[in-house]
């Protein structure tokens, strides 16, 4: 099909089930981001002749004949398009992976939009920053002299970037790299791909606590393009935690690069290294895998019951798990004062459970990394992470390697909020990087980032408070907190302090 | 989202283009179809291309839709058009989700078809009286009331190979004048309930609670109801249910209360 993107003529065939957002990267307009990957969050958005659309439910097909402006190509002749230097003048942006979607819906607004910029807008997401200075920032891009006569902070500093003075010394200017950001250049983790990359798929348990029996992944080896499945049986043993602190300690060592027994719906049974995302999709749905299905707990309080199912009866308090025997990983206690004769002396007391959900971080940018073997003979690992040296750290334990042999990076990150303090997909890449020789890919899907990744953990909190007469809280108040979840989020012992805290607040003076 | 078990994709011409092979399934503007991974589809035919007009204005005074007319070109009828109820149609499209960038290749009839209970196309036509236009697979046609078409949340008396081609509001319906009220547990988020009104030139009324109950559900009186059997009427529906974006009975209270604001602006 011929198109024009950024008005240069293209001509590349489309696959039939590819979304436009797809093909546009494959064409290296990387600017383009991909985000919720279903119409949502707008990373994507595009003019497709003059149009604004979500790309990523835009079937490419459809572009055969149209004209594609990414945010790289609204200004005029690669300059920043004004809404652009208005949101990296006004701040409008902070991890910067939803901005060049923004600017390009922004850029087809005009004046008489401006009372209805919420629902105009509200097909953008930007999960860091929030929206006032986003909406600052298009305001006073359309309608300067009435938004601020050009003398708010954002204003500016826009004035002080187009004309600075003698050093900058003393004015506020935008980040250095603003502008790039704004028009998505500035490279994310899969903004830059090297060359002969293949790359994996993972085939999840469908039971939420089985023996895996037996596993015959030959069919999808015989599938052309598939060059390897990594399964339990082919990986390192070795025990860590997902979760990654300063201290290794602080976690318990309960969990494989892939185990024999999978202990939630989602757990990675296999990973397929391919030569396109296609193809590894395509064979794990070839794996032949034998499941003893076993009882599974989804309950914090069942699970510590007498005859429950036990998920880690091997651990020991030497894998810093506190009794495997009923499922507890860690618990602490802590009381001040004589809290049962104040709630017996007490005028009125109350008594409650409340409870918090499961909460996805919901970062623009999925979990992923990229693996190779660097010309210095290193493991290279480019990740979206928030550690990479804790990474790095455990990931040459894992693997076998010295530290110094293993270099783990990130670049910008499209956001993660706490969820990406964990090793998440830089094991399986790496191994395959090693056995293959070639540069291996794992970029997440927005629906593995609910399935198998550590998300806020669910607590309940029961508490009884104590008030005297005239119904001031009493200094006397009991409460118990318990963090919910089997073994899918396995950073348990660091919620140790969390729990006292919440009960430390209930301890009123 | 890629379809990667996608390997053929077809642009249909004529009705005959629309027999569907194993695997395959039809997609209209596929901002629904690409949001979702589609495990089992082979094969897209796109009905894009078909020579179907988006709007015509038959000699009665009716309005024909035709299925592949986007919710953008339907919104702007709100702008273009005199009669009373014009407003009605970027009014609903405003109860959806979707951003107005998805109105820009989102399909009136996809947003039927998919029949999801927050399916703002639905509200419109079940407030005016809507009927649909269905090709069946052996050539013949029928026609049925937006409203009968759908059977719950996200589900239609559709079989897999029929395809709705155009959806007709009637004279008496563009007529009328019209209210709408919609509320969502986040401003500007999915819908919690959509409450539509329209009073007819004969002074008789028909409300539509539509996003807080699994179907359309639609009250008719031949004049003005007292508010009090509104409200009770409402509250009396079938079909308020729970999920994230609301519980049942906050629906089915904010339903009664918003309908009585509809019965207000049109007294």
């Amino acid at each position: 099909m011929k198109l024009s993107i950024n008005g240069e003529a293209v001509e590349a065939p489309a696959r039939p089930g590819q979304c436009l957002r797809t093909f546009l990267r494959d064409r290296g307009h990387t600017e383009v981001k991909k985000g919720c990957d279903s119409g949502d969050c707008g990373a994507c958005t595009v003019l497709v002749d003059g149009t604004p659309v979500h790309s990523c439910i835009t079937p490419a097909i459809r572009a055969d004949g149209v004209d594609v402006t990414t945010a790289a190509g609204i200004g005029d002749d690669g300059a920043p398009h004004s809404v652009q230097t208005s949101v990296a003048a006004h701040l409008g942006f902070q991890c910067g992976f939803c901005t060049p979607g923004m600017t390009v819906t922004a850029s087809t607004l005009s004046t008489e939009d401006l009372d209805d910029l919420p629902r105009l807008m509200k097909g953008n997401i930007c999960r860091c920053t929030g929206y006032r200075a986003v909406r600052e920032a298009i305001e006073h891009d359309l309608d300067k002299q009435k938004s601020c006569a050009g003398e708010c902070g954002g204003c500016s500093r826009l004035t002080a970037a187009e004309a600075p003075g003698d050093d900058g010394v003393g004015t506020s200017l935008p980040p250095g790299a603003a502008t790039k950001i704004t028009q998505g250049l500035e490279p994310f983790t899969f903004d830059e791909i090297p060359a002969g990359l293949l790359h994996i798929k993972v085939l999840g348990s469908p039971y939420a606590h089985a023996r895996i029996v037996s596993i015959d992944t030959s069919a999808a080896l015989a599938l052309p393009g598939v060059e390897m499945v990594l399964t339990h049986e082919n990986v390192p043993t070795t025990l860590f935690s997902t979760g990654r602190h300063e201290h290794r300690e602080d976690d318990p060592d309960d969990t494989r690069v892939m185990d024999d027994t999978v202990r939630f719906i989602g757990q990675r049974v296999a990973a397929v290294v391919a030569d396109s995302p296609g193809t590894a999709e395509a064979a794990c749905a070839v794996i032949a895998v034998s499941y003893e299905v076993l009882d599974a707990v989804f309950d914090a309080e069942e699970a510590r019951s007498p005859g429950a199912p036990l998920l880690h009866p091997e651990r020991t308090p030497a894998d810093r798990v506190a009794e495997a025997s009923r499922n507890v990983i860690a618990s602490a206690h802590a009381q001040r004062g004589d809290v049962s004769a104040a709630l017996a002396q007490a005028a009125a007391t109350a008594t409650g459970t409340w409870t918090t959900a499961r909460i996805s971080h919901a970062q623009l940018e999925t979990h992923g990394s990229i693996a190779w073997i660097a010309d210095d003979g290193r493991l290279t690992v480019r990740t979206s992470t928030q550690v990479p040296f804790l990474v790095r750290d455990e990931l040459a334990r894992i693997v076998g390697l010295e530290p110094d042999r293993v270099r783990v990076f990130s670049a910008r990150v499209g956001g993660g909020f706490g969820g990406k303090q964990e090793l998440m997909t830089e094991d399986v890449v790496a191994l395959a990087a090693m056995a293959l020789g070639r540069p291996v890919a794992y970029e997440m899907t927005r629906e593995e980032e609910f399935i198998r990744t550590s998300v806020r953990h669910p607590f309940r909190v029961e508490a009884q408070v104590a008030a005297d007469a005239e119904g001031a809280p009493h200094r006397a108040q009991r409460g118990r907190a318990e963090r919910h979840g089997g073994v899918r989020e396995p950073r348990h012992r660091r919620h140790v302090p969390q729990l006292l805290r919440i009960l430390g607040g209930l301890q009123h003076p | 989202m890629d379809l990667d078990t996608v390997t053929q994709y077809r642009h249909a011409l004529s009705r005959a283009d629309l027999a569907l092979q194993p695997g395959e399934r039809i997609v209209a503007g596929g901002t629904w179809l690409f949001s979702e991974p589609q495990p089992g589809v082979t094969g897209l035919v796109d009905i894009s291309k078909l020579p179907w007009p988006s709007v015509e204005r038959p000699a009665d005074g009716s309005l024909r839709i035709g299925a592949t007319c986007t919710i953008a070109q339907l919104s702007q009828l709100s702008e273009s058009e005199t009669w009373p109820a014009a407003p009605l149609f970027h009014q609903c499209a405003t109860a959806l989700l979707a951003s107005f960038k998805v109105w820009n290749s989102a399909t009136v009839g996809g947003n039927i078809c998919r029949a999801f209970a927050a399916a703002a196309m639905v509200s419109l036509a079940a407030t005016l009286d809507a009927t649909a236009e269905i090709w069946h697979a052996d050539g013949t046609d029928s026609h049925q009331s937006v409203t009968s078409l759908i059977t719950g949340n996200g589900t239609t008396n559709l079989s897999a190979t029929d395809v709705l081609r155009s959806i007709s509001f009637p004279a008496h319906a563009l007529q009328a004048r019209t209210a709408f009220r919609q509320i969502s547990l986040a401003n500007l988020g999915r819908s919690g309930a959509v409450l539509t009104g329209r009073r007819d030139t004969d002074d008789s009324y028909v409300f539509v609670v539509t996003a807080a109950t699994l179907t359309p559900q639609v009250l008719r009186y031949p004049q003005r109801p007292a508010p009090q059997d509104l409200h009770d009427d409402v509250h009396a529906l079938q079909g308020y249910y729970t999920d994230p974006m609301g519980a049942a009975d906050w629906r089915r209270s904010v339903s009664g209360v918003l309908m009585l604001e509809v019965l207000e602006e049109l007294s």
